[in-house]
């Protein structure tokens, strides 16, 4: 599964987007995020806020108001990320969904800021 | 980027279409099991689509999935499907029969029901898709919660949904 995307977020952990989950587990159900990969990058990078996922203790929620243009700049885009220890022990996180919210989830417990 | 935020907070008035009208039998439907969410688009084919709480929902599980533009509800996103929505209610695990299945095979899909203890071939008339569906809908609807509040994951389960993620 090549990566279309590897980048690091702000504590400097590697996060990566395959191609699978992109164009096999993501564009199906979230066509408005079709030319938007760009945004996926911009909400690990430089997110509003990070939040430890409710569900699954290894995830963690990445928000960005704005991310993605007209019509959608007034919504959170949310991108969810696993993340696991490598062999070689460094942390490293794949990004498992994205899709744009109008609000962040109370459930979550906030990481960030 | 210098953004209006109020609209985030602002509420939404979902505008629902009347569900008599809805052919459910032709309802797009997806399963996708890094992610554990079930979308469904009642149009037959997916569309661009923005996602809202369902209001009522303690559980946050269920999304809207509304136009943009029009704030009509084209579509439902359903978080923690196998692993907190179906051991909850069982019968919804319905709204899988014809489903597109991403990351799992139909012979694994059935092996995660056999661990919630759920045999699909035991379907009975009122619990097809089209009626799991209108029924699920119309309750969301009326605001009624889906999930009585905040389940814990199915452990089994969310160690499938987590080895498909692909490490």
């Amino acid at each position: 599964m090549p990566p279309i995307l590897r980048l690091r977020d702000r504590w400097g952990r590697e996060i990566v987007l395959t191609e699978e989950i992109w164009f096999d587990h993501v564009l199906p159900g979230h066509r408005e995020l079709a030319a938007h990969l760009s945004a996926v990058e911009r909400t690990i990078v430089d997110a509003d806020q990070v939040n430890r996922d409710a569900g699954a203790s290894n995830r963690e929620n990445f928000y960005l108001m704005g991310a993605l243009p007209d019509p959608y700049q007034h919504l959170y885009l949310k991108v969810c990320v696993q993340f696991q220890r490598s062999a070689a022990d460094a942390i490293i996180g794949r990004v498992v969904t994205a899709f744009p919210a109008r609000k962040i989830k109370a459930s979550e417990v906030k990481r960030w800021p | 980027m210098a953004v209006d935020r109020k609209i985030a907070t602002e509420s939404i008035q979902p505008v629902w279409p009347h569900l008599s009208d809805v052919d459910f039998r032709s309802a797009w439907r997806n399963y996708d099991l890094p992610s554990d969410t079930l979308m469904i688009y009642f149009g037959g084919r997916s569309v661009p689509a923005f996602s809202d709480f369902v209001e009522s929902d303690e559980s946050e599980t269920m999304y809207l999935r509304l136009d943009i533009h029009t704030n009509e509800v084209v579509g439902i996103q359903i978080e923690y499907f196998l692993m907190i929505v179906v051991p909850s209610r069982p019968e919804l695990h319905a709204l899988l029969d014809g489903a597109r299945l991403n990351g799992l095979t139909l012979q694994e899909l059935e092996d995660i029901a056999g661990l919630l203890g759920i045999d699909p071939r035991d379907q009975a008339e009122e619990a097809s898709f089209e009626r799991v569906l209108e029924r699920l809908l119309s309750d969301l609807k009326a605001g009624r919660a889906p999930l009585p509040h905040v389940v814990e994951p199915d452990q089994r389960v969310l160690a499938k949904v987590q080895r498909a993620v692909g490490f």
